[in-house]
């Protein structure tokens, strides 16, 4: 996440933390809470199903994996509020790393997110009920990209059409 | 006009996600947007399969094959792999392989100097043109997202990545 102004980035925070590392969580959950492995596939395909930040309608899955006492195959049924649980630790990585941006950015581009609101882009963008957990912690507007999963391509896209322009935004080699 | 592009290449732009890679040329658009995975075999060292092919394989391969993300957190974790996954797109976009393609590459923005030459380098041996063009994703997502970065305004962007969380 990032702070921009006059085409360079002013104050920025990363957290490695992304849509793996949610599914990594579901499936250490499932383990601690039904003795059951799971594949990273299968967790993915859970998250994309059950996932939300946001209390929302609760929404059951059936998965297959592997019960780890018997060591035979095993299907459990889990809900979207159980999901929840599993996801809430990266999930608050990644609100306390956007609190940590607007701590250090300057107060008059404070001002002026406050007016335009935080732009959600990439996958995460699409969990349910995201831009309602962000808004609720950190009392900002927040609103979601035009085309979050390709708004990355798009734009170095658009550098690439507008070169001349926006080459103030790209690195190359004998600058690094 | 055909000719010189089809020495030079395309300009390209490439998002080299951790699990999706998608790729937009110059006047076309988004011409492709597949998963960041490669499956090699491990006697030779060849890539078997690319992307969608690839992320069939994961969790199901034999011993000889290994499918893997060669990005991990955003930066490269198998420089090997991800080179040949961006010759594998390199070609597929050109449908040649002398293309030297004018490239600009997104990395998560905060990484090292390292990282971000390691992203650099491997698109440079990929084949494209040098210098290979690196631009930080919460600008570039900024930019798609149709803010106006140049002007003096305060503008925040929040890129969740690393696997989309719902179809659409």
């Amino acid at each position: 996440m990032a702070v921009i102004s006059l085409g360079g980035v002013v104050a920025n925070k990363s957290v490695r933390v992304g849509g793996d590392e949610l599914d990594n969580s579901i499936v250490q959950f499932i383990k601690k809470e039904y003795n059951v492995a799971l594949g990273l596939r299968t967790s993915e395909e859970l998250k994309i199903k059950l996932a939300s930040a946001w209390v929302t309608e609760e929404l059951y899955a059936e998965v297959r994996g592997r019960d780890l006492i018997t060591g035979l195959p095993k299907t459990i049924v889990t809900s979207s509020s159980e999901i929840r649980e599993a996801i809430a630790e990266p999930l608050s990585a990644i609100i306390d790393a956007v609190k940590m941006t607007l701590d250090v950015t300057p107060p008059e581009l404070a001002a002026d997110i406050m007016e335009k609101g935080i732009m959600l882009a990439g996958g995460g963008a699409l969990l349910n009920g995201m831009p309602e957990c962000l808004a609720h912690e950190t009392g900002m507007p927040v609103c979601i990209s035009p085309e979050p999963l390709h708004a990355v391509a798009l734009g170095s896209g658009k550098s690439l059409e507008s070169f001349d322009s926006l080459k103030g935004v790209l690195f190359s080699s004998n600058q690094v | 006009m055909p000719s010189i592009l089809g020495v030079m290449g395309r300009d390209m732009a490439v998002d080299l996600g951790t699990a999706n890679t998608l790729v937009y040329v110059r006047g076309e658009g988004i011409v492709l947007n597949e998963p960041s995975v490669v499956a090699i075999d491990i006697r030779d060292g060849s890539a078997l399969a690319v992307g969608t092919d690839a992320k069939r394989m994961i969790g199901r391969t034999p011993d000889h094959i290994r499918a893997s993300r060669p990005l991990r957190d955003g930066v490269i974790a198998d420089f090997d792999m991800c080179e040949q996954m961006l010759r594998h797109f390199i070609e597929k976009v050109h449908q040649s392989r002398l293309a030297k393609p004018r490239m600009v590459i997104c990395v998560p923005s905060g990484i090292t100097g390292v990282e971000q030459r390691a992203v650099q380098e491997a698109a440079e041996f990929a084949g494209a043109r040098k210098p290979a063009y690196i631009i930080e994703e919460p600008m570039a997502a900024a930019i798609g997202s149709g803010m106006r970065v140049q002007e003096p305004s305060g503008n925040m962007i929040v890129d969740i990545g690393g696997g989309q969380l719902k179809w659409q």
